[in-house]
Order: structure tokens, then sequence, then C-alpha cells
């Protein structure tokens, strides 16, 4: 049982290292003992405009000091947190903003025009951010701490959901505590690493791993995206960085643009967390050849349930690299036996959606979440994902995982590509096979099947056959399988 | 080719790169103003930049390029002017 609130486990840090470097960006830093000054004065701002425990406040930064400060300060005074990204869409703010009705907003000038809903509230948040008040820095000084208790609302961060309006995910000060302690242990942070954050705070990968530093004594650069990457090398130059977190999308850009540079440069980085999406074998053989002194990790996790697995995918090897590793310390990951759906329950599990979508609770009263995942456990209870229960097939009663029928016929050395999908047709479902062949002249379908005969159960056999030039792909960098459902429909 | 040309063909690359109109585009413009300009982008930018001016940048001179005006900076080093 957490018996402590996020503030408090700054403010411990803070009491322990007051001269350390705390935060840092390409052209400000702060040790703990500033930090911990700064947020005592933002959080007497925020006092002095009437907020108080349990209100909303939203606010959006790029990954800048202020950011933490102000997040720290409406922690403090025990109101709730709602970071959004900078880039969020007009139609997505104006969602949240009446979903969780916030009794302030903060945000750059420009949001003058984008907030429709409430505008009264919106508040230019370098012009509050820069005030100074004489007797704010009174206050601070006779300042005396008192904890908020650890399951009242910490935040509230949204998912960006690809279909239908943004959820607002709950977390409690003890989910998050919980979390970061499941981090800190695995990935062994202490007072000796830096950690340079590219990711954005507003998404619980970017933000845990600044908490993970923070609690653990350490320090955080933070850099908004990899897009400077000047001020990313500068970074590694003047603050020995140990830790570089990121995406696959980001371990991309290591490998075929910037390897030159992370390997003259990298030297000291021992923790690479990679997580968002699926870290490919391939990719982490080229990151590790790289960086052969790092440790690469990755987890499985959604905001709803952060970090509930860890690997090291360095210390497993090779035949691992698929593995999103074991269950943290009192996560409770199980697989629903007919679905194969992974399901999450713990410590750490948010309690639902804002304000009141509450998730069930297991027989040992935590949340338990459906994750839409599709896995399963080695005989070291090491877990992989293999697919998501949406994209799963049902012909006739019988399920069928798409990912695992890719696994097998993948191999006929014809093809180069392929995706199989499901589609009803007089609302029954059929299987369906796109192939990109090498060469279209030379794939016969009937060579195919009779390929596929005895390797795969006859209710997955492809009788519907469509040759495709490429597989669409969506943002992420997946196979857009809604996409190839639209093309039957079309056919 | 004048500085003038030099500069149009740079602005069209960005606006082909980005998929952005022309309306969105300033010779002020730099990575990360836009969501169109992110990380992938501009890497697929500098690649382009590279095959339309038949040269080839160092990736110590790549990584100074945040801007549009970097962009033009970097062809003169590299004698496009």
């Amino acid at each position: 049982m957490i018996e402590s609130d996020l503030v408090n486990e700054l403010f411990q840090s803070t009491l322990q290292n007051p001269n350390k470097l705390a935060l840092a960006t390409h052209n400000n830093s702060l040790n703990y003992s500033e930090l911990w000054q700064s947020i005592c004065i933002t959080s007497c701002k925020l006092d002095d405009r009437g907020i108080s425990a349990g209100d909303r406040v939203l606010f959006s930064l790029d990954n800048t000091l202020d950011f933490i400060i102000l997040h720290f300060a409406i922690l403090k005074i025990g109101a709730i947190s709602v970071p959004v990204d900078t880039k969020i869409s007009d139609t997505n703010l104006d969602s949240i903003i009446k979903d969780v009705s916030p009794v302030l907003i903060l945000a750059n000038k420009n949001w003058d025009k984008k907030i429709l809903t409430n505008p009264q509230i919106f508040v230019d948040i370098f012009i509050f951010l820069s005030s100074y008040d004489l007797d704010n820095q009174k206050k601070v000084e006779s300042y005396s701490y008192q904890y908020v208790a650890s399951q009242n609302l910490a935040v509230i961060l949204f998912t960006s959901g690809s279909t239908g309006a943004p959820k607002g995910v709950m977390l409690s000060h003890a989910n998050t505590i919980q979390t970061v302690r499941n981090i800190i242990n695995f990935c062994s942070y202490d007072k000796t690493c830096t950690e340079l954050v590219t990711l954005p705070l507003t998404h619980s990968f970017g933000l845990g791993q600044v908490y993970a530093m923070l609690f653990s004594g350490g320090s955080a650069f933070l850099e908004t995206g990899m897009l400077r990457m000047k001020r990313v090398f500068k970074a590694m130059d003047d603050y020995d960085i140990t830790g570089f977190p990121t995406t696959p999308k980001g371990v991309d850009l290591i490998i075929n643009q910037y390897g030159q540079l992370f390997q003259e440069k990298g030297n000291n980085i021992k923790t690479l967390v990679v997580n968002s999406a699926p870290l490919m074998p391939h990719q982490t053989k080229e990151l590790q050849k790289i960086l052969p002194n790092s440790n690469i990790y990755v987890y499985y996790g959604l905001t709803e349930a952060s970090r509930s697995s860890f690997a090291s995918l360095t210390d497993l090897g090779p035949d691992m690299y698929s593995t999103v590793g074991q269950a943290m310390d009192f996560v409770d990951i199980s697989i629903d036996d007919d679905s194969g759906e992974i399901c999450i329950s713990g410590p750490t599990v948010s309690i639902g959606y804002w304000p009141d979508n509450l998730f069930k609770t297991s027989v040992k009263k935590y949340p338990i979440i459906s994750t839409g995942d599709i896995g399963c456990f080695d005989k070291d209870k090491n877990l992989f994902i293999t697919g998501r229960i949406k994209d799963q097939i049902n012909i006739g009663g019988f399920k069928v995982d798409p990912f695992e029928v890719e696994k097998v016929v993948k191999k006929y050395d014809k093809i180069k590509d392929l995706a199989v999908v499901g589609h009803s047709i007089n609302n029954e479902e059929q299987i369906f096979y796109f192939i990109v062949p090498f060469t279209f002249e030379n794939f016969e379908n009937s060579d195919f099947k009779e390929y596929c005969r005895g390797k795969i159960e006859h209710y997955k056999m492809p009788n519907n056959i469509i040759l495709i030039e490429k597989l669409p792909e969506g943002v992420n960098g997946k196979i857009d399988r809604k996409a190839l459902k639209e093309l039957i429909k079309d056919n | 080719m004048n500085s003038s040309s030099i500069n149009n063909k740079v602005k069209q690359i960005i606006i082909s790169v980005l998929g952005i109109n022309e309306d969105e585009y300033s010779d002020e413009l730099a990575i990360g103003d836009i969501p169109e300009w992110d990380s992938i982008n501009h890497v697929i930018l500098i690649q382009q930049i590279e095959e339309d001016f038949d040269i080839s940048i160092d990736v110590t001179d790549a990584i100074d390029i945040e801007d549009v005006f970097d962009i033009i900076a970097t062809l003169k080093k590299y004698n496009i002017n």
C-alpha cells in the first residue's frame, strides 16, 4: 500500500539532493532546491486564483522546465493536472474541455482562438508563470507541506485513440508512484543517471521517465521530440547522458540517420527504454550494434496500466527479442482462456475513464482492464503480444488470430508481404488473404493453397486471395487493416 | 543558379515533402513549427534536398539544419549559390 503522493516523492529527493541537477533544457537548468522553490511559488499563484483540491487545471506546453514546475504545482495544492499536447486538434481540445470542465486553462496565447468552450477561463501561460509576487515569495518561505491522500486523483491523461473522442485516463498518486517504483527498480535508476527525454510529457511514457529520474535523485534533460538534433547531441556532450527513452520510430531514426553520432557521443548511454509500439527484432539487433554498451529495455502497458511488464532484451538475448517481459511487482497479467485477450490488474491500474466510466475490480479489489491485445506466455511467464482482439477473425465459431496465420504462411517463397483480415459477407465472417507477391505473373493461387494445406487448419485456408502491390500502412507504420477491409467492400 | 531560383526550388521541395499549401510556407518556417515538419519528414526533406541539388550533406552539417534559412546556408556551404 502506497502511503505517499507524487509531490512528497519529489520533496524527498529534494531533501536528499538539494544542490544536484534536477532538470535541464538547452538553455536552462534547475537543481532540486530551485525546482522545489519554483513549484512552491507557482502553487501559490494557483492558490491566489482560487484553485483548490479536486479542481482540474488543463495546460499545454512543450517539453520545458515550466511543464514540470506547473504539473507539480497543480498536484501540490491537491488539484488534478490535465496536460494536453501542444499540437492537439481543435476538435479534440473542445471535446476534452467539455469532458473535464477545467477551472483554468493555461497555454500559449495563440490558444485564445482555439478555445471555444469557456474561453473566459483561459490564461496566457507565459504571463501566468512569469508574474512575480513578493507575498508569494514570503508564503513559500513559511511553507509547510501537507500530504495529499495517495488514492486521490493526480492526473487525467487523454489517450489519442485513433477513432472517436479522446478518453481521459484517471491516474491516482498511488497508481503512478507504484509504476515509477517499478521502473526505478527494474532499470536500476539512481542519482547517477541522467536521461534525455524527447518523448512528449503529455504521454505516460515520457512523463513516467521524468518521474523516474526525479524520484531516484537523477536528472532529466528535456527536449521536444527528435527534431533539433544538434541540441540532443550537445546535451550528450554536456550532461553525460546515461539514458535515452524512445519509440520504435526513434530507433529507426537512430539506425538510419544518426547512428554515427550516437556511436560517437552516446558512449555513456546505459539505458534505452523503448515503447509506444512493438520494437521489431531487427531493430533491436541494429540498435544494439550501434550502442553495444547499452541495455535495451521494452515494456508492455497502456496509459491505463503503464509498465505492466518489463524486459531487458540485452540480458535475454536475440532469441527473446519478441517478448515484452514478465509482469512487474504487484501486477497481475492474465490471459482469457476463450479469447486469448490480455487482462491486467494491480495497484498501477487506473480506476477508469473520467468522470465515471470505472473498470471492474478483481478479487484483490484492484481495477482490472481488458487490453484488447492478444498474447501468450512462455514457460518462464515471459509475455508475447500476438495481435489485437479486434483483428481476430471468427470463422463459424473458430477463433483465428491473423498474425499467427501470417507467421506460418509468410514462409512461402513467392510472397513478399502478406496480411490476413476477416470480413463479413451476408453476416458470415470470411478470411481474406492480401498478398504482395515478388512477381504477379509467377504467383498461382492453387500452388499457394497447396503449400498451406496441412500447415494451417481447414477453416484458415486461403479461399479468398487478393493480390496487391503494397499493403496500406497507417500513420504508425503498422498495416492498415481497416483500409484492407474497405478494399474488400470495393471489390 | 541564382539565389532567387535556389530559394524558390527549396520552397517547392519543402511544400512537396511536407505536403503543405503554399500559404502555410514562409521563409521563417522551422522544424516543429507545424505538425508536418516532424522528425521523419525532416529526414526525408534533407534526402530530397540532397537528391535535387545533387549533393551529399554530411550528418554533422545535417543536424545544423533547423529552418529554411539553415537549408539555404548549407547549400551555400556546398557551393550551391
